[in-house]
């Protein structure tokens, strides 16, 4: 009863990854934006790899979430798209990488 | 994923960023020819003071231009990032730790200048290549580039082969001009090839790029 109970809770665990961040792209967006303090959409595409359209709809979605602000300003009479994380977003990215940890600490060998 | 992912490294990958393109390398190298040029300078009558501050507004010049293509040339291709507050206080650090080492540098030639009557071969070299390689090393753990930690390696050992040239071989002015003139050299086209990787490895995206993503409809 008890085991069913350990089994239960762990699979409710994977079950409650944050799956906006779970997607690869995502997370590594998320990963950045936590390092830094903000940093434009052309820094980003650089800094992940990303093409401009998946860039766009995954910040797109990450700001629909509310976990990504993002802010349209002009730099010398450039527009800019400056990208920071919400504190909403660095307390789900570090949740998903506590509960993550969790997870695969949890792994049989 | 979250297992292999290191954020500190992440960050400083970020943070190297920003320095691949050359540009201060170029800087730190035009600074260095000082060594090798002003003693010709000394020379020709200048004297010691006035030798080094002739090349002011040449190395202003230079950091001018720096900037310019900080702002210009590398900004609208790499794009704009801002750092953490540790970030920030490092910079602060190293500005201090900067001043306080050419505090230090001026103080030390003033104190030579005094001593150079005195029969101490191995001193002036020995605390100018110290300086050197503390100033370089502190600005290669504060900015993360272990190129720096080589440069100054390279500069501290350009300051005793220099002695040691003008000692046994006869150099002039300390063997300053050869040892320095290939060190800053070195420097430069480091600088030179890093910037022009730089250019290949980010071509410079439409006008309006950094819109993407906050147009409507264009997500």
């Amino acid at each position: 009863m008890a085991a069913g109970k350990k089994e239960s809770d762990e699979l409710k665990q994977v079950v409650d990854i944050d799956r906006v961040i779970h997607e690869p792209a995502r997370f590594l967006i998320m990963a950045y934006l936590y390092v830094v303090d903000s940093a434009d959409f052309l820094f980003m595409m650089n800094q992940t790899g990303l093409t401009r359209g998946n860039l766009s709809s995954h910040i797109s979605k990450l700001e629909s979430t509310g976990y990504v602000k993002v802010q349209k300003e002009f730099v010398n009479k450039m527009p800019r798209t400056i990208l920071s994380l919400t504190d909403a977003g660095r307390t789900a990215f570090n949740d998903y990488r506590q509960q993550m940890k969790q997870v695969l600490a949890d792994l049989p060998k | 994923m979250v297992a292999n992912i290191n954020l500190k490294e992440l960050e400083r990958k970020a943070f190297r960023s920003v320095f691949q393109d050359g540009l201060w390398d170029i800087f730190v190298g035009f600074l260095f020819t000082q060594f090798a040029v002003a003693p010709f300078l000394s020379e020709q009558g200048l004297g010691d003071f006035w030798s080094s501050a002739v090349l002011f507004p040449v190395y202003m010049i230079v950091l001018a231009c720096v900037m310019l293509l900080k702002k210009y040339v590398v900004a609208p291709r790499l794009g704009m990032v801002q750092f953490s507050k540790k970030r920030k206080s490092k910079f602060k650090w190293l500005i201090l730790m900067t001043n306080i080492i050419l505090v230090v540098g001026i103080i030390a030639a003033v104190f030579f200048v005094d001593l150079s009557n005195l029969n101490i071969k191995w001193l002036f070299p020995a605390t100018l290549s110290l300086i050197l390689l503390i100033g370089f090393s502190v600005t290669a753990y504060l900015l993360d580039l272990t190129r720096f930690y080589i440069y100054g390696a390279m500069n501290c050992l350009a300051v005793v082969f220099g002695e040691l040239l003008y000692q046994f071989a006869g150099a002039v002015h300390h063997g300053f001009p050869i040892a320095f003139g290939v060190t800053s050299s070195v420097m430069i086209i480091v600088g030179i090839i890093l910037l022009v990787n730089f250019l290949r490895k980010y071509p410079k995206p439409s006008e309006d790029f950094n819109v993407e993503g906050v147009r409507n409809g264009s997500r």
